[in-house]
């Protein structure tokens, strides 16, 4: 029980640094303010992540490390996440046609592509089948928290006075700093 | 579908060195890292851009992904053959290059609106080389602001601040030098545009001389005729 506490609570706090990037992509989006295309973005890259991961692991422990060809764990993850980001746009293509407009000028397939391999690389996959599949959905909780939190962050940055220059994914990257600091403050307290 | 309107690629660049901020320690691994992905970058922009014509932007990211994965697998497998401790070292992390590389692609693949081979280098080659000083400089503010050295020689009488070895000590360097980055970007457009703007001014200007000239020729003309 302990260990899958530790496991959950670094998973948290680490996933930011991947969560940054989704967060700063959001930035990049057009149409960041739709809180249903957050909302369903990603939980499709949740759904894509979780099952990748599945499939990663399994072909990683009962192939990869059998055979002694663990270096082609890199491919194996940009495979399985290219593949599992497609099906995901094909979902949300059949079954919402805005949310799939905004998917296609948003430049979803590569920033969830980035997040999704992101993802895959830092979840330890020597580990059993419990452990791998818990640390990679406390990765997605973290990726959410920090989607969520962010989403809200953005209305009142976008609305207040910031220099040209240091808006948008710059004053993304300063506030998840802060954040960041405030996180490893409570990482030490417990 | 239309494509979306470009966006700033400083903060691209931004985002694809913020990604790196979990293996980057020090100047040689900052090196290290950014060459491995210029290398990466530039050599699967070059095979993705054979297909240009004939594959839809989805394909040529996958492509790219692909082309990508086995680059920094090879240099993975090479760096564990050479003998230097810090290059081990760095290829045991490798395969996060690739993250870098991914959100780069989106320039070249996706806001290319027509291919130019001359252009598309050009972006190319740009975005490359900002991204490497970029992670040089946050190698280097890690190395002499949070180490307390310079190249792994120990600066006498500074034994460095922890916050800037810190991810998010890490974030407010990239952030920092990303608003730097960025205002040079704007003073470049700017000049660039008024420099355009004179040109077309300039064009006009001297349409009308001609205009002119063409008509008091023409009055001539029918002057000498009638």
């Amino acid at each position: 029980m302990n260990e899958f506490a530790v496991i959950a609570i670094a998973s948290i706090l680490s996933s930011n640094i991947i969560a940054c990037v989704g967060v700063g992509a959001s930035g990049l989006q057009s149409e960041k303010r739709n809180f249903l295309f957050m909302l369903a973005s990603s939980l499709a890259l949740i759904v894509s992540t979780i099952i990748s991961g599945l499939v990663c692991w399994a072909i990683y422990k009962y192939l990869l490390m059998r055979v002694g060809a663990e270096y082609l764990k890199l491919y194996l993850v940009v495979l399985m996440s290219v593949i599992m980001t497609f099906i995901s746009r094909w979902v949300l293509k059949v079954a919402t046609r805005e949310i799939f407009f905004l998917f296609e000028v948003s430049y979803s397939l590569p920033i969830q592509t980035a997040i999704n391999v992101g993802i895959l690389l830092i979840v330890d996959m020597s580990r059993t089948f419990l452990n791998t599949m818990f640390e990679l959905s406390m990765f997605c909780v973290g990726f959410l928290l920090v989607q969520f939190i962010f989403y809200a962050m953005h209305e009142k940055l976008d609305n207040g006075y910031v220099l040209k220059p240091a808006r948008n994914v710059p004053v993304t990257l300063f506030m998840l700093s802060i954040v960041g600091m405030i996180l490893y403050v409570i990482q030490t307290i417990f | 579908m239309e494509r979306n309107a470009p966006v700033n690629s400083v903060y691209l660049i931004a985002l694809a060195v913020s990604s790196l901020i979990l293996v980057i320690d020090g100047v040689i691994s900052a090196l290290i890292f950014g060459i491995v992905v210029l290398a990466s970058f530039l050599i699967s922009v070059c095979v993705v851009s054979m297909v240009e014509k004939i594959a839809d932007k989805h394909i040529r990211f996958l492509l790219f992904a692909l082309v990508s994965a086995s680059i920094i697998t090879i240099l993975k497998v090479t760096c564990s053959y050479i003998g230097v401790k810090e290059i081990v070292l760095a290829g045991e992390r490798l395969e996060l290059a690739i993250l870098p590389c991914l959100l780069l692609a989106i320039v070249p693949i996706y806001f290319e609106q027509k291919f130019e081979a001359k252009e598309f280098f050009k972006n190319s080659i740009l975005i490359a080389a900002t991204t490497l000083l970029l992670i040089l400089l946050l190698g280097l503010f890690v190395d002499v602001l949070g180490n307390g050295a310079f190249f792994g020689i120990d600066i006498k009488g500074f034994d460095g601040l922890e916050f800037f070895t810190m991810p998010y000590g890490q974030l407010m360097v990239i952030a920092s030098l990303s608003v730097l980055f960025n205002m040079v970007r704007r003073a470049y457009i700017k000049k660039t545009r008024r420099f355009n703007m004179l040109v077309e001014k300039y064009k006009i200007q001297i349409r009308e001389i001609r205009d002119t000239q063409i008509r008091v020729r023409a009055g001539e003309r029918g002057e000498y005729n009638e």
